[in-house]
């Protein structure tokens, strides 16, 4: 299925589909390349097909950087540029039918944070990169940016990453259960592949995406319920640019 | 020396000291749930309610046979689901299990699952809609295979999802871990663990601990400030003949 993309590039290993970022400097995500990525988690889901083993990673290109999160510029000139690429991608992800996998490869700040906690699983880099939510600092936020993060984690590292903005390197996040395993930049990815192939026949019964709603139905319902909205605004103009 | 209150050959309902009622379940082989068990379990509950009254001390035990009957190795289920008989009576968790787990739920006074075998499907929900679980130490497994089977209803996930760890919850629903006891407990699926003579007394002692918190009148809309939306999606799928909410299991076990 010859289906080009610009700012992400796609591969196929056994039953496990990589997802790389390829926007530099810092993959940062403004409509185009989320709407990339859904048309890449649709084409995916299309051919896994129903009823079958599959995952999906998600990763950067690099060790230095995942994403540093959405294109502030762009809601310049578009005040409803997350609702039209942003909130759609995460209920995507937050929808699809089979295991999502983020690769945290490097930083990752502030609406890319959301984008690695509405995968099932985090992996990430245990030496480099910084994973960091902003929004407290900058003035920033939006109609439901604590849904996610009531999802998936305990109460109090919540308060530590949407009051304190508190800064995570791996390991730290990996004992706070905000990412789920962290492994030295040159076996990431294999470790990303070895969770991968551990979960993807989760996904063969059918039922994968509707259980999982039933630990993020809110969130879910919260990103649905902002895409393509155009009649009020869904977020908060921030005070400074990060 | 207990007051026997019920005495069936499926069911025992005992009153110990201190207001301590416990349900003894004994459907051999496996304690399965079908319409007329759940229905006779909750019947129990009720049945405690009412000589309780309200602003009363009280407790329930929920347990499985007597240590002494499960004793004898093979694979055998505390509980689980009669998933045939979903085929017979396509809304039999409609007029069964779903109302049962909304009855524990709402129960006025704490209640305590004493787990002693293996707990399997759709006694995870079961076990986690009591206040408090107490497990064997040395036998039994609990797991939760809806994953692995294609089943699915509306509010399946909203008991992991209140009182487990996100990342818990999730090995619970999306990986179908299989815990043991002592790894029941590290995660925080139960409260205890004890040996097999001694977790009755274990559920006992947690049972007059807590039954003292019902005297105020308070303690099940408390809960419910904890746990209501599980009730509430239990309430909502109980009795529907109109619509189906459930995904049938693709696969039976």
């Amino acid at each position: 299925m010859a289906t080009t993309y610009k700012s992400i590039s796609l591969e196929r290993t056994g039953n496990i589909y990589i997802i790389t970022l390829q926007k530099p400097p810092e993959n940062r995500l403004d409509v185009a390349a989320c709407q990339e990525l859904i048309r890449a988690y649709r084409q995916i889901e299309k051919e896994f097909g129903r009823d079958s083993e599959g995952a999906v990673i998600l990763r950067g290109n690099d060790a230095k950087f995942f994403t540093t999160g959405l294109d502030l510029h762009e809601r310049d000139v578009n005040p409803f540029v997350s609702s039209d690429g942003f909130y759609p991608l995460l209920a995507t992800i937050l929808d699809f039918p089979f295991p999502t996998v983020a690769l945290i490869t490097g930083h990752v700040m502030g609406g890319a944070c959301l984008l690695t906690l509405a995968h099932d699983y985090r992996i990430m880099n245990d030496s480099r990169g910084y994973w960091q939510m902003p929004p407290v600092n900058a003035g920033l936020h939006h109609d439901g940016m604590g849904s996610l993060i009531r999802a998936k984690l305990a109460p109090q590292v919540r308060r530590k990453v949407l009051l304190e903005a508190h800064r995570y390197k791996g390991p730290e996040a990996l004992k706070d259960g905000i990412v789920d395993a962290v492994a030295p930049p040159d076996q990431m990815l294999d470790v990303a592949i070895a969770w991968a192939e551990t979960w993807k026949s989760k996904a063969k019964m059918g039922v994968y995406g509707v259980l999982r709603n039933e630990l993020v139905g809110e969130a879910l319902k919260a990103y649905q319920m902002n895409s393509y909205v155009h009649h009020r605004e869904t977020a908060r103009e921030p005070k400074i640019k990060l | 020396m207990p007051e026997s209150i019920i005495n069936e050959p499926t069911l025992a309902l005992d009153r110990y000291d201190g207001n301590v009622f416990v349900i003894t379940m004994r459907k051999a082989p496996e304690n399965r749930l079908n319409v007329e068990y759940a229905q006779k379990i909750i019947g129990a509950f009720n049945q405690v309610r009412q000589i309780l009254g309200t602003d009363s001390e009280g407790a329930v035990i929920t347990k499985g046979n007597d240590a002494k009957f499960w004793c004898t190795g093979s694979q055998q289920h505390q509980q689980g689901l009669e998933l045939d008989e979903s085929d017979r009576n396509p809304y039999a968790n409609s007029e069964g299990f779903f109302p049962l787990l909304a009855t524990i739920v709402d129960f006025p006074f704490p209640t305590i699952a004493l787990v002693t075998g293996h707990t399997f499907g759709g006694a995870c929900p079961f076990a986690l809609s009591h206040d408090y679980r107490v497990m064997n130490s040395k036998r039994g497994f609990f797991s939760m295979p809806p994953v692995n089977l294609g089943l699915h209803f509306p509010g399946i996930g909203t008991l992991p999802r209140l009182k487990l760890h996100p990342q818990i919850a999730r090995k619970m629903l999306l990986e179908a871990h299989r815990w043991t006891g002592k790894e029941a407990l590290q995660d925080g699926v139960v409260d205890a663990i004890a040996e097999p003579e001694q977790m009755f007394d274990v559920a006992m002692e947690l049972a007059k601990t807590w039954a003292p918190k019902a005297k105020m009148g308070v303690y099940g809309t408390l809960r419910n400030e904890l746990v209501g939306e599980a009730a509430k999606s239990f309430r909502e799928i109980s009795y529907n003949y109109s619509r189906k909410a459930d995904h049938p299991a693709k696969a039976k076990i």
